[in-house]
């Protein structure tokens, strides 16, 4: 089993690593085959398939940064479990939840929630992140609801 | 793990099931500094100055609240949960009249906590869900 603090440097590395630099062989070292991936309105349940998902939102989002601003206090884990508060920054370029890319600078926060198998890797994220909030900076509301 | 972080959760825990479960509003100065220091999403639909603001808004607008705590970790001085709720609309919310409609609602908190009390909570819910629901913004 691992570290609280090892767990943490996976977390570091999720975020840095796999979302910011789009670096796919970092998900094959971090993330179990069968791994879940759970946002509030979707659910990836596979490495490959998350591999795909990382992809097309580097195509919707230029730039797609997720800052852990505060490495101490921003990431908590123990030998298990984590989770991780962070800030998302970019420029969404293409469509994303049926939005035309915008070309709007976009930045939003989030939290997820980090298992780990007994061997260490990363079983399951289920992520909160401010969709209403994206949805206000890109123009979605007017454009999907309020139409 | 140690005795501060069991005590940290028990702490985060009366927080949900006393407070919010229980609806013992005097607990609040027992378990939280006042004001909490608060970092809410810049979408989240309700973003109250206080938890005495939050508790007394939330028990006007939804009084049958009901969270379900899913997971639990502690670490240092932070405690984290990831919670769920169900919770009928019979008051006004958002300056909107009740809509009688039952809602659901997940997310998850990270607690700071100095000397046995809340002090700084970091929350994410899913406020654009919860507005389809109340049917502020269609499905």
């Amino acid at each position: 089993m691992a570290t609280a603090q090892e767990n943490e440097k996976k977390i570091l590395s999720f975020f840095r690593d796999i979302w910011s630099e789009a670096n796919l062989d970092v998900v094959d070292q971090l993330l179990d085959p069968d791994f879940n991936f759970i946002l509030s309105f979707a659910h990836i349940k596979d490495r490959e398939s998350f591999k795909k998902l990382v992809q097309f939102n580097h195509q919707a989002f230029e730039k797609l940064t997720y800052h852990v601003d505060d490495e101490e206090g921003d990431v908590v884990a123990d030998e298990t479990k984590g989770a991780g508060f962070w800030r998302m920054t970019s420029k969404h370029v293409g469509m994303w939840r049926n939005i035309p890319g915008s070309n709007k600078e976009v930045e939003i926060t989030g939290l997820s929630y980090f298992k780990f198998s007994p061997e260490g890797l990363i079983t399951e994220v289920r992520v909160h992140n401010d969709v209403m909030g994206l949805m206000q900076q890109i123009g979605g509301i007017e454009l999907v609801y309020a139409s | 793990m140690s005795t501060l972080q069991e005590k940290n959760k028990e702490v985060v825990r009366r927080y949900w099931f006393e407070l919010w479960n229980e609806k013992k509003g005097e607990v609040l100065d027992e378990i939280a500094l006042d004001p909490v220091t608060f970092h809410f999403p810049g979408g989240q639909a309700h973003q109250p100055p206080t938890l005495h603001k939050w508790f007394e808004t939330a028990l006007i607008a939804f009084p049958d609240v009901h969270f379900q705590l899913h997971e639990e970790l502690a670490e240092g001085d932070k405690v984290v949960s990831r919670w769920s709720y169900v919770a009928t609309n019979t008051g006004e919310f958002l300056g909107r009249p009740a809509t009688q409609l039952k809602v659901t609602d997940q997310g998850i908190d990270i607690f700071r906590l100095e000397d046995g009390k809340i002090v700084e909570m970091w929350v994410a819910q899913d406020s654009l869900g919860l507005l389809q629901q109340l049917g502020v913004l269609p499905e």
